[in-house]
């Protein structure tokens, strides 16, 4: 079969972009492209800097507030912003140390019950063996005493 | 074109002396033009969410899910400063989020906001000591947890490290590293384009007070300007009757062209420090006063870089693993690119898996 190509201006671009892409990548490690970027920022900048000044002035002038005035005002409730969200951290911060404050009065009390139950049962363990030493006392008296009587 | 002027060309086309060659491109064309033209921009961020918590023009998200919470770790996601929030929750069933929640994790993400002007004196010491450690004490409040996951992305992991460096206090039990930058030696063209000698960063920042997004991501462009500023437009003529490719690639151009400003102070610090001085791995980055020390992290660590990365560089980002104490600590090197480690088919099927297997074992 022939087939015969037609002109295509897509691929035609296509094949000229990569070309040149390549050269170009190429060129731009080139210190001069450093040096020539440089220049065109530093221009843009100048221009900038002449239209923020003159800009600023006039409205001084006109007695309208500027971008700066306005931006001071923002900064300002920005500032009090901060300070209500170090207020509110603050007071989450106290609220869970009260959490935890609270934990460790409940603990407290439980280990004052128990001591205070493990204190019972000692006593009654106490006055069980002290009577029951009394007891052993009185029968070890009662039987010296028939041996000596009985003697 | 008019519509009588398109009748007639689409006559015109049905032609059978027209090669369908040629008709395959006209289609092809007239798509793009649709797309780039006519189609509105694609919705992101959709996953549900809750606010936990704001300060300035930070929030903080909590992902709700109807899926049960399988992990005990809740796991905080922080991206980079210049990017906007979606780009780790782009598009339903291409979001890095959904798979995470998903898959059972608790996820919060750190939005860090549009910055104002009044914003130009924000530091990197704020963001590293203000909001990143209190956003991280809502997490672990929210959760009822006792220790916390985080993942940073792009230089959302850079800040990510300096605060957990500075932060041994708090209970980070992993750390995910997503091709984030730490050694700045050899960072490519970005070292010649931001050399002292050309690059002036404390006039840029005088003047501009904000850097704008569109001077960042002209210089992200820079790095490779014909791929960058033409390819996708290339691509999108090229495959413009693949649907599923036209998507994608709505998407991608609205995560690249939608940053946001750099403030003027953090931007300072991030040239400076960084990229021209390398202060970071080199142990010598002050932040409010205090020394940065790597050694300090000792949290588990799993540190992906992306093979065709040109923000961040593979050399780049493993340069941490010989700076840091953990015991469980892991490199990956992706076969993808800076972007398309988060979003597309590679993500879908490399990165997400990686990242959710690797923290699923140690967040129990």
């Amino acid at each position: 079969m022939n087939q015969q190509k037609n002109l295509n201006p897509f691929e035609l671009w296509k094949d000229l972009f990569n070309q040149s892409s390549t050269i170009i990548d190429e060129n731009l490690k080139d210190e001069s492209t450093s040096k020539v970027m440089g220049q065109v920022l530093e221009m843009n900048l100048l221009y900038k800097k002449m239209l923020n000044e003159t800009t600023e002035q006039y409205f001084e002038q006109v007695n309208i507030p500027t971008r700066t005035d306005l931006s001071n005002i923002s900064a300002l409730i920005i500032n009090v912003d901060s300070k209500v969200d170090d207020l509110e951290d603050l007071v989450e911060e106290t609220a869970s140390n009260l959490v935890s404050q609270a934990e460790l009065k409940r603990e407290m009390t439980d280990v004052k019950n128990k001591i205070k139950t493990l204190d019972t049962k000692l006593n009654e363990i106490i006055n069980l063996l002290t009577k029951e030493t009394t007891t052993n006392n009185n029968k070890v008296a009662s039987k010296e005493t028939t041996k000596i009587q009985q003697g | 074109m008019s519509n009588t002027s398109l009748k007639e060309w689409t006559e015109f086309s049905n032609l059978t002396l027209v090669p369908e060659e040629v008709k395959g491109q006209y289609e092809r064309f007239t798509k793009a033009t649709n797309v780039l033209v006519r189609e509105p921009e694609p919705e992101v961020g959709q996953s549900p969410k809750e606010v936990i918590w704001t300060r300035n023009k930070a929030k903080l998200y909590r992902y709700t899910s109807e899926q049960p919470r399988k992990h005990a770790v809740p796991l905080l996601l922080v991206y980079a400063l210049i990017n906007k929030p979606y780009i780790l929750d782009l598009t339903k069933g291409s979001s890095f989020v959904e798979y995470l929640v998903d898959r059972g994790f608790d996820v919060y993400l750190l939005d860090w906001g549009t910055p104002g002007y009044e914003d130009k004196n924000m530091k990197m010491d704020d963001y590293v000591l203000d909001y990143i450690p209190r956003a991280v004490r809502k997490v672990l409040r929210a959760s009822n947890a006792k220790e916390v996951s985080i993942l940073g992305y792009c230089m959302g992991g850079t800040l990510t490290s300096i605060f957990a460096a500075l932060h041994s206090e708090l209970p980070i039990r992993n750390i995910v590293f997503m091709t984030s930058p730490f050694d700045f030696e050899d960072t490519g063209l970005y070292g010649s384009f931001l050399d002292e000698k050309y690059f002036d960063v404390d006039k840029v920042v005088e003047t501009l007070g904000n850097v704008p997004p569109e001077m960042i991501d002209f210089g992200n462009k820079m790095l490779k300007p014909m791929a960058n500023f033409y390819g996708p437009y290339i691509s999108l003529v090229d495959r413009a009757d693949n649907e599923q490719f036209i998507k994608s690639w709505k998407l991608i151009q609205k995560w690249v062209g939608d940053g946001i400003p750099f403030p003027g102070e953090a931007y300072r610090q991030w040239i400076r420090d960084f990229y021209q001085q390398n202060k970071l791995i080199k142990g010598e980055l002050v932040i409010r006063g205090r020394k940065v020390d790597l050694k300090n992290i000792t949290a588990n660590v799993l540190n992906l870089a992306a093979e065709k990365d040109n923000i961040a560089q593979p050399h780049q980002v493993e340069a941490l693993m010989n700076a840091i104490s953990s015991k469980d600590k892991k490199y990956v090197l992706l076969p993808t690119g800076h972007a398309s480690v988060a979003f597309g088919p590679k993500a879908s099927k490399i990165t997400y898996p990686t990242v959710a297997d690797w923290l699923e074992k140690r967040s129990s």
